[in-house]
């Protein structure tokens, strides 16, 4: 076998037009729908000015070695904002009171924030993943604004929207289900089935007067919630600050990293397969991450070269550079990479034991 | 009016590249599921930008970006279990099913750390150069040069390919 530059073209070609390709399950409304509710939560911040970088900033800020702890300010309003105050970088400003048996793992993740131009732009979804494909997001729209245009689908490259179907209030709220299926039926009824999954969506008026909604995408093998438990999800929303326990204390950082990101979310109900991942980064560029899993865990994954890993209490911690910034000197403060996982410590994983105070 | 001319022209665009984009997941992913998943995360962000996509006056490398470094961004949220990075020893080579050319590739594929292979399915698929795919993975062309020569090397010694038959220096 020979395979010279223009050989492995051809054959990288040949690979990508695999003949016995499935149908593509992507779905152009759906990515219509999400991208409108990111601009609008993302002009939302942007009118709210000092909530959205106070976020970013508040997630971004830790104990700066040696022992110099920095405590988060708190956050003021904003749909989507909650109380950070000091400790526990994971702060959810909504938290769900029931969740059907499938979800039971909470992601407060997805925020993307960058700063360009003095332009800070923020996006935070709280989203809950029963499995990898299966995700129901909860939106909170700001004062005075109504829900519209919540599904839409394409129809010979038009968007239509689907109509409002109500149903009974929800804690005394106006509410009513969109629904994908119930768009493409009306618009097009001829329209053959391209296999994207079909998904609705609930928006309900809160007490007080804002409009939320749960949107739930599903895949054909796990379609997601019934109509019936979206309500029932709905009714026991909780508003207000809700700091996550988390499996870890942290108690100080190298001078001049900050938390990049954080995700902390499972698999499937039931599972130990969870994962922590924080990313702290300098201003420079160089990233550390952090990735804390259950011994065992199918994520425990590999720490290439980069890398060291601590077991403890049940955990593996692993501390790595990312791949494009290996300049480590940068940690000598605390003894590369696996000083700083001396700084963490572990909480096991019973729950119970997770704490809230997780910095400083 | 303004967002009604902005939805036409995005639609407009995915319709026609979203196959395109779909291609070159797969070959990042090697699980066509998986790609699609790539794909709806990257129109989804290419749609927040499209004011900005349009403004770089190449949407299609835009949009390539958006698709690397959604992949790459993955790599790292442990929502997929992580390529673990190990040389592969020859007792490990000689168990290497008898697998047809194209599961040979997409094995091989897969066997590279996701930088690797996105720099290999940039320089080999789309045909960028290597200040392209600097530019794409937004590091410098020395990095672009020593991972496909990794990536290459690799592929190489996971395809049974002699050495000489490959070489990166071959390529603008």
């Amino acid at each position: 076998m020979t395979m010279d530059t223009s050989g492995l073209t051809t054959r990288l070609a040949e690979l990508a037009d695999d003949p016995a390709a499935p149908n593509s399950s992507v779905d152009i409304g759906a990515a219509l729908q999400t991208g409108r509710r990111r601009l609008r939560r993302r002009r939302a911040a942007m009118a709210a000015g000092t909530g959205a970088l106070a976020l970013a900033v508040g997630l971004g800020t830790l104990s700066a070695l040696p022992g110099q702890t920095t405590a988060v300010p708190p956050q003021k309003g904003g749909p989507s904002s909650g109380s950070l105050t000091g400790s526990d970088p994971m702060i959810l400003p909504y938290s769900f009171g029931w969740l059907p048996a499938s979800y039971v793992s909470l992601e407060a993740g997805d925020v993307n924030s960058s700063v360009k131009g003095g332009m800070v732009s923020s996006d935070l979804e709280v989203m809950l993943r029963g499995t990898t494909t299966t995700i129901i997001g909860f939106n909170a729209l700001g004062p005075g604004e109504t829900p519209q245009s919540v599904i839409v689908t394409t129809v010979n490259g038009k968007t239509v929207s689907a109509p409002e179907i109500p149903t009974q209030p929800i804690n005394g709220g106006k509410a009513f289900f969109e629904s994908k299926s119930a768009a493409a039926t009306e618009f097009n009824p001829g329209e053959p089935s391209s296999g994207a999954p079909s998904f609705t969506t609930l928006s309900w008026q809160l007490p007080n007067g804002r409009w939320a909604d749960l949107w739930p995408t599903g895949s054909p093998v796990h379609p997601g919630p019934t109509e019936a438990e979206l309500r029932r999800i709905a009714a026991n929303m909780r508003f207000g600050p809700s700091p996550a326990p988390l499996p870890i204390h942290i108690s100080a950082l190298p001078q001049g990293f900050q938390l990049r990101e954080l995700t902390m979310g499972s698999r499937v109900n039931g599972s130990q397969e969870w994962t922590l991942m924080a990313t702290y980064a300098t201003p420079s560029g160089t990233k550390v991450d952090l990735w804390i899993t259950p011994v065992g865990a199918p994520d425990a994954g590999g720490i290439g070269s980069n890398g060291a890993t601590v077991v403890s209490n049940g955990l593996q911690m692993t501390a790595y550079m990312d791949d494009s910034g290996t300049n480590t000197s940068s940690l000598d403060s605390v003894g590369g990479l696996k000083g700083l996982l001396g700084h963490v410590t572990s909480l096991g994983t019973d729950t119970d034991n997770w704490t809230t105070k997780v910095l400083g | 009016m303004a967002k009604q001319k902005r939805d036409a022209e995005f639609i407009e665009y995915v319709s026609n590249r979203t196959s395109w984009l779909r291609k070159i997941a797969y070959l990042l992913c090697s699980d066509w599921h998986r790609a699609d998943d790539l794909v709806q995360a990257s129109i989804t962000k290419l749609y927040v930008n499209w004011s900005r996509a349009g403004g770089v006056g190449n949407i299609d490398g835009y949009a390539r970006r958006v698709l690397i470094n959604t992949f790459l961004a993955e790599q790292r949220t442990g929502w997929w279990r992580r390529t673990v990075v190990q040389p592969i020893s020859e007792q490990e080579l000689a168990a290497l099913p008898d697998l047809d050319t194209a599961l040979d590739l997409r094995e091989a594929l897969t066997g590279l750390p996701p930088r690797q292979r996105a720099t290999v399915v940039l320089r080999y698929y789309c045909d960028l150069s290597v200040e392209q795919t600097a530019e794409a993975l937004d590091c410098s062309t020395g990095t672009v040069k020593s991972q496909t020569a990794r990536g290459i090397d690799a592929l190489r010694l996971i395809l049974d390919i002699p050495s000489a038959t490959v070489t990166e220096g071959a390529r603008p």
